[in-house]
Parts: structure tokens; sequence; C-alpha cells
């Protein structure tokens, strides 16, 4: 009896644990996971349909996976499927990772870990939906700190230097930062040849800019504990809208956007996620008839970076 | 069964990020790459990789664009791997496919080159690698 407390206990404090960041509402829970499902399989399906015209090589597996995907897409939206269609989807994910490792981007895996969780709900069991909308929670509040805690790690973030070089590199996510700068420091940074040893330094006697940068990497870290905590919940989840979403447009990864923005709003009170799923739907409409050229193209928008 | 596979994951997307920062540090892996959430955290512009041959004495650059498609497709294919993978992609086949093509070699080298944004004086520095060949290497 005694040798098996000490499991029980631990097993106890995980649940607990995973719990913290749970729904109370099993009806709530519900409608929540259900809404997410749908647009976890509608953006894979789109995603991989975005994908094919950018590809560089043969591209029958990609399509494959994109119809595939399509039909699993369809399947979500029936309840006598809805359950079967993100397992159905798994084998088309695991093909697209397959065919793009090991240059695969950071949003396909956090859509693949998604989608795993997603596939342990069962259809009227309740106890195993309030499980994985526990797991979708800690997954965004985890990758969020990660996000964080990996710019404090690699020190770039701290003298905003990395932001500095983006803006001298003209890269789309650098332009969004360089409006904190004189036109005289983003002409001095853009100066420098960025792919010449000794190049440099990419350092500005800039407040707002350093400001700027640590506040990315200090709200990335304490935004996941305030989402776990039920009592702060509601203003994090939308402080970390505001970051990803203000963020993102900047670097126009309108995918990872799409993505985490729709994991965070599962910490909404209410199911923000079945609100927003047509818009979401048309959107992704939209951008498959622009890049079929189907419809004009701005050059803001960069379906590639679906 | 079901919880244990949401720990899992979890565990998973806590833990790796760890381990991924190491293999940075030893293997020069890409920080954006492997699904370890350190994008935007420090500039990967592309991998330079040049081939090298005897010549005049000492080595000189060899003009890839007059190689077969075959073994410019494996010098494409090697700069893909090594701007994930960092050191964990070796041009041993790219090499292998150069010596095919070129029988007049004895020997090839390929000479590897990342730029770093350094985090002391926040200039552009660079990590090299060097990998030397003989004929000899892939004799059956």
């Amino acid at each position: 009896m005694t040798s098996s407390a000490p499991p029980v206990q631990a097993t106890g404090a995980l649940s607990r644990l995973l719990s913290c960041a749970g729904e109370t509402d099993p009806a709530l829970t519900e409608s929540k996971l259900r809404a997410f499902r749908r647009f976890l399989l509608l953006y894979s399906a789109a995603r991989s349909a975005l994908w094919i015209p950018f590809l560089d090589r043969d591209p029958s597996g990609f399509i494959a996976a994109a119809l595939w995907l399509a039909l699993c897409a369809a399947l979500v939206f029936r309840p006598q499927t809805e359950h079967w269609a993100p397992r159905l989807a798994l084998p088309a994910l695991a093909l697209q990772l397959f065919l793009t490792f090991p240059l695969t981007d950071n949003h396909f895996y956090l859509e693949v870990l998604a989608l795993c969780l997603v596939c342990l709900a069962g259809r009227g069991r309740a106890e195993d939906d309030a499980l994985v909308l526990q797991g979708l929670h800690w997954l965004c509040a985890i990758v969020l700190f990660q996000t964080g805690l990996q710019k404090l790690l690699y020190g770039h973030y701290l003298t905003g230097d990395f932001l500095a070089f983006m803006v001298a590199a003209q890269d789309r996510f650098g332009d969004l930062f360089g409006l904190l700068l004189s036109a005289d420091t983003v002409v001095a940074l853009r100066s420098h040849d960025v792919f010449r040893t000794g190049a440099g330094p990419f350092r500005v006697d800039s407040l707002p800019l350093v400001v700027a940068s640590n506040a990315v990497w200090i709200a990335e870290l304490v935004l996941p504990g305030l989402l776990l905590w039920r009592r702060t919940r509601t203003a994090a989840m939308w402080a970390a809208l505001a970051l990803v979403v203000g963020i993102q447009t900047g670097a126009r990864e309108f995918g990872f956007m799409i993505l985490f923005s729709n994991l965070l709003l599962l910490f909404a009170p209410g199911n923000w996620n079945g609100r927003i799923l047509p818009i979401l739907g048309i959107v992704f409409v939209l951008a498959i008839l622009l890049v079929f050229g189907l419809m004009p193209i701005d050059n803001f928008l960069d379906p590639g970076s679906l | 069964m079901k919880r244990g596979v949401v720990v899992a994951i979890l565990a998973w997307v806590t833990l790796w990020p760890l381990v991924h920062r190491g293999l940075v540090a030893r293997y020069d892996v890409n920080p954006w790459k492997l699904g370890a959430f350190a994008m935007y955290t420090t500039p990967t512009p592309p991998v330079l990789a040049v081939l090298l041959g005897p010549g005049d004495g000492g080595l000189v650059p060899l003009d890839e664009s007059a190689l077969p498609d075959s073994v410019r497709r494996e010098g494409d294919a090697f700069r893909m791997r090594r701007h994930a993978l960092g050191e964990w992609a070796r041009p041993d086949t790219w090499a292998e496919a150069v010596l095919s093509a070129r029988p007049d070699l004895n020997g090839v080298v390929v000479m590897v080159q990342r730029m770093i944004l350094d985090r002391q004086t926040a200039r552009m520095s660079s990590r090299s690698g060097r990998y030397v060949y003989s004929r000899a290497d892939f004799a059956e």
C-alpha cells in the first residue's frame, strides 16, 4: 500500500496542475473545443493549399496532403465525423513534416502539437474535452513563455541589437521597429552590409527601441503565468493577443498570428473561437483566391507567410 | 493514457527548447528551425559554401556553374541542410559527386561560412568550417 502512495500523489499533483488551466463550464468547454477543432482543420487545409504555388520541387505529395486536409476540414463540420477528422488529418501533416524537414517552420510544429491534442477528444466524453482544453491552454502558455525565454537566452533583445539588425537588413519585421528610430539612424543602420564580417555595430542609442525590445521578452515571460491564473486570465489574454497581433502583423507572419491568436482565444470567457470562425473562413478563401491568381494581389500581403 | 499523452506533449514543449539551445551552441544548429520556438532571436543569414580544388600551387575556387546539374543540386541540398542542421550536415555526398564529375581532381575542399551577430560587439562575425576530401576517401 505504502509503495503506491508516491505515484498516486504525483498523478494527483499533475492533474491539479493541468486543471488550473482548465475551464469550469463543461458546455463552454465543448463548444470552444468544437470551434477550435473546426478552425484548426480549416487552417491546415488553407495553409496546405497556399503552400502549393510557392513550391520549388515536385508538388505531388503536397497536393495530395492539401486535398486530404480539405476533405478532413469538410468532415469536421459533420457531427458524426467531427472527432475522427483530426485523427484522419494527422498522417497528412506527418507527410508535410517529412517533405519540409529540416526547414519546417516553427508554427507548423505548433499546428502538429495542437492537432495531436485535439485528436484525444472523443464523442460525448466531457472529461476528455476538459483534458484537451487544459492541454491546449498549457501548450499556448508554454510556447509563449519559451519564445520569451529564448529571446532572453540569446541576449540580443537586452540591448536591442536584434531589432537594429532587422531594421538594417530591411526585414519586414524590422520595418515595424524602424518606426521607433529617427530617419538618420535608420539610414545609418542600412548603410551596413549585413553579410560582411565586421559590419556594424547593430546597436543604437535609442531608448524607445531598447524599451520595446525588452518589453517584448518580458511580456512573453510574464503573460503565460497571468494566463494560467484565473483572476488575471482575461486581461492577460487580451494583452497577449495585442502583443501577438501587433508583432506578427509587423512581421507579416499571418499564419503564426492566426494560429496563436486562436490558441489564446481559448482562454476567453466566451466562445470567441466560434465567433470569429466565419471571418477566418472568409480570410482563408480570399487568401487562396489571391495566391492562385483569381484576385489581384497587393504587395503587403505575402500569402507564402501562411 | 490520454493524460499521459498530454503530459508527454507538454513536457516535450518545455524541455526540447532547452536542449535545442545547447545544440545551437555546440553544433551551430539554426535557432529558427526544429521547433524550439527561438525564431526572431538572432539573425541567421544563408550559409555560404564554396568548393576549392588544387591549382596554381594552392587551392583555387571551382566553377560550380560548370558542374553538372545533379552536382549543383547536391550543393543546394547541402546548403539547405547546413542552414537548418548546422555541423550535423556534412558535405560528403556533394564532395563525392564533385569528384565523380571531375576525374581530373585528386581532392576537393568544401569551405562553409555562416554569419553571426556577435553578442558583445553587435558586429557581424563568422563561423567557418573546412572539409577536406581526397579521391581515396570515396574509393570502393
